[in-house]
């Protein structure tokens, strides 16, 4: 009976979480946060069991069903992000309770980070289950807000000003998709995906609408060229803040991108935008590598990284349209690669803010001899890049002979010779960065900032990374209960 | 050098002529009939019981919207006092105290308000009113009464406050999950109670909207105070 009521209660709990974070004080407010984190792991392994078992669902929040009220819906994909984030998000928390120490009460929003933080969850696990374009960007306001007040909290004018640029692209993403949205209500008169996936005809105003919003959501998910907030926010954020906005928020507004795209709306509706999405996602695996080989900083290394990792979310959308099994491939590598990439970067994360911690400071080439002192850091910096790279057996690699698989079956070898390219120049950036730490020398470590036994927390989400390979059978069960596919006739 | 802003002008007016150029369109292209949802939302609320269909969808076919929407306000505070350095800064401005008209006014006014709020929460189910507005003018009143010293403006980082910012949201939460317990779905308010819990929530929100908006403006306040132009 209570299995029925998992959306709700996925989304319930975390937020009050939230809102009793805030009355507990500093001092509990970390232990509200443990607890919550360990019942949404729960309600968030119990929904994947529960879609494998029975499929996709819907739920109706009020009584009232859609078009008059907001459904929520619960499928393979929803559920795969889901524990995605509490996977994330529950290493986020471990790692943040010695990060945040309660006991410093100078850093005054310090003790506010717990609920900043159960928002943003709330808001995630929000944005996985709707089934209503309204109700995306209530949701996508609590994203935006949260992320970028999470990422002020590390002080200082550069996270300020990194902070207030990510306001205002958040803003203009959330004001556009606002705008979008109204057009299309104003011509179709729904809200509910389902529903708006049944009735799209070909209409100029219901296409301006979903043009917008799917721009706003390119913005949010800083696909290049809109990119240009991303690097300095995930750079200067408190590091267990870098690794869920590179790990999970921007899979956010991707997962509304990926309903929008491949189940709402008709093939050809909107023009050539797939192809123009994936062609942004080549030039976005080329540009972040470049760009993150020439950085000198170990968190905007990381940050460029994930510029180059969010370009293979897009190339989905091409590689959908060609034909059946090109389309389920694609899907079903897409969400390995969202996984894969989610474990390894929050990983990289986190071990890049204890590097920086043990070190005192952020450049990369006075990080020589980190392997002999800081052994566990480097080994999770080695087994991140092993995904990254897509070496077999990584969940990368996974994700990458799905894709390319998926290429080849659809005959369009150049998508296939993108993703190789990708591989090649992550392994330069990755082996640039372990060359210094592996390298000889005598790194002056300060006394560590941050507890060194939350230094297993890194390695562990980079290690589930790796094994991951062995998950796909189960991303290819949870893709093929996904509302896409199902829609679609395919399956993997 | 110029010619360099110039270009960097030219830029933002060429996308913002594009952009009005694409909506323009779109809203030409719009039918002059349609009502969207508005029938069936009109007819919903009658068969609910509650007239105002604005309230009814508010809090009744968009409860989730709404929820989230107080979740989305009380974040913002939670963000303003995260980044508020100096939470003693207002007090100290406002110490010197109020000149006698604006403390006369406020003694005036504020049972007035306090009147207004309660009474906009009660029409709200049949008219226009409800919690946003309730709180709108709660918060107005509590402002009156930091600017002319009669509330203590140190109170936002006090224990006892931070409840009041929550409880709306905590009681709503709580609300939106008592129907599980009778077999309902999440905001599924059971008929024979739902005036009065839809009431509570109303009531109690209204609170905390007015706290949130108290709050928020003492916490922009204090951030000002650099500047020395007063």
């Amino acid at each position: 009976m209570l299995l029925d009521h998992l959306p709700a209660l996925l989304v319930a709990v975390p937020l009050t979480g939230a809102a009793l974070s805030f009355v507990a004080g500093h001092r509990r407010a970390p232990h509200v946060a443990l607890v919550t984190a360990a019942a949404i792991v729960a309600l968030a392994v119990a929904l994947v069991a529960r879609v494998l078992d029975a499929g996709p669902f819907r739920y109706a929040v009020g009584g009232w069903t859609a078009p008059l009220g907001i459904d929520l819906v619960a499928d393979g994909a929803s559920a795969l992000f889901i524990v995605l984030t509490a996977i994330v998000g529950m290493g986020v928390t471990l790692y943040a309770t010695a990060y945040f120490r309660t006991d410093d009460e100078t850093a005054y929003g310090h003790g506010l980070f717990w609920t900043l933080w159960l928002f943003m969850w709330t808001s995630l696990n929000a944005l996985f289950l709707t089934g209503d374009v309204f109700n995306v960007y209530v949701c996508l306001e609590l994203v935006g807000i949260s992320a970028v007040t999470l990422v002020t909290l590390s002080g200082g004018a550069e996270a300020l000003r990194a902070g207030a640029r990510y306001l205002y692209a958040s803003m203009l993403g959330a004001m556009t998709y606002l705008l979008g949205v109204a057009l299309l209500y104003a011509s179709v008169g729904q809200l509910d995906m389902t529903i708006l996936a049944d009735t799209l005809t070909p209409d100029v105003t219901a296409a301006t609408g979903l043009a917008l919003m799917i721009a706003a959501l390119v913005l949010k998910t800083a696909l290049v060229p809109a990119h240009f907030w991303l690097p300095a926010a995930h750079g200067s954020a408190p590091s267990p803040v870098s690794a869920a906005l590179s790990s999970l928020v921007v899979k956010g507004s991707y997962f509304v991108i990926l309903r929008l795209m491949l189940y709402v709306i008709p093939v050809g509706y909107l023009g050539g935008t797939d192809v123009a999405l994936g062609v942004l996602g080549s030039v976005a695996i080329v540009w972040g590598s470049v760009q993150a080989l020439f950085q000198t900083r170990i968190k905007q290394l990381v940050a460029y990284s994930t510029v180059a990792q969010v370009g293979y979310l897009f190339l989905v959308f091409p590689l959908a349209r060609l034909g059946a099994d090109a389309f389920a491939l694609a899907v079903t590598g897409v969400l390995v690669h969202a996984v894969s990439h989610g474990l390894a970067k929050a990983g990289l994360f986190l071990a890049s803010g204890s590097l920086m911690s043990r070190f005192g400071h952020d450049r990369i080439d006075d990080m020589r001899g980190a392997a002999r002192s800081a052994p566990v850091l480097t080994l999770t910096v080695a087994l991140a890049g092993i995904t990254m790279m897509g070496l077999p057996p990584s969940g990368g690699f996974g994700a990458k002979w799905l894709l390319v698989s998926s290429a080849l079956a659809g005959g369009a070898w150049w998508w296939a010779a993108v993703l190789v390219a990708g591989g090649l120049l992550a392994a330069a950036y990755m082996f640039r960065l372990l060359a210094v730490l592996l390298a000889d020398g005598d790194a002056v470590l300060g006394t560590p900032a941050s507890a060194p036994r939350t230094e297993w927390v890194p390695l562990a989400l980079a290690a589930a990374a790796v094994v991951l390979v062995a998950a796909v059978p189960l991303i290819t069960d949870l893709a093929s209960a996904s509302n896409i596919l199902i829609r679609a006739g395919v399956t993997p | 050098m110029s010619e360099h802003r110039h270009r960097t002008r030219l830029l933002p007016l060429t996308a913002a002529m594009l952009m009005l150029g694409v909506i323009g369109r779109a809203i030409l292209a719009l039918p002059t009939t349609g009502d969207g949802l508005a029938v069936p939302m009109r007819a919903g609320a009658e068969a609910s019981g509650i007239p105002n269909v604005i309230t009814a969808v508010l809090l009744d076919f968009r409860g989730y919207d709404t929820l989230l929407e107080i979740a989305v306000l009380m974040l913002a505070t939670v963000a303003v006092l995260s980044l508020r350095e100096d939470p003693a800064a207002l007090s100290r401005r406002i110490a010197g105290g109020a000149g006698p008209v604006l403390g006369t006014l406020t003694r005036a006014l504020a049972p007035i308000m306090l009147l207004v709020a309660g009474h906009l929460v009660l029409v709200g189910s049949s008219g226009p009113g409800g919690a946003f507005q309730g709180g709108a003018v709660l918060g107005a009143a509590g402002i009156l009464l930091m600017l002319s010293g009669y509330a203590r403006p140190a109170w936002a980082s006090r224990r006892a406050v931070r409840w009041v910012l929550a409880v709306g949201l905590i009681v709503f939460i709580g609300v939106a999950l008592y129907p599980l317990l009778s077999g309902g779905t999440l905001l599924q308010y059971p008929p024979e109670n739902r005036k009065d819990l839809i009431l509570l929530v109303e009531a109690l929100l209204t609170l905390s909207i007015g706290a949130s908006l108290v709050s928020l403006f003492l916490a922009s306040a204090s951030s000002t105070e650099g500047g020395g132009r007063r």
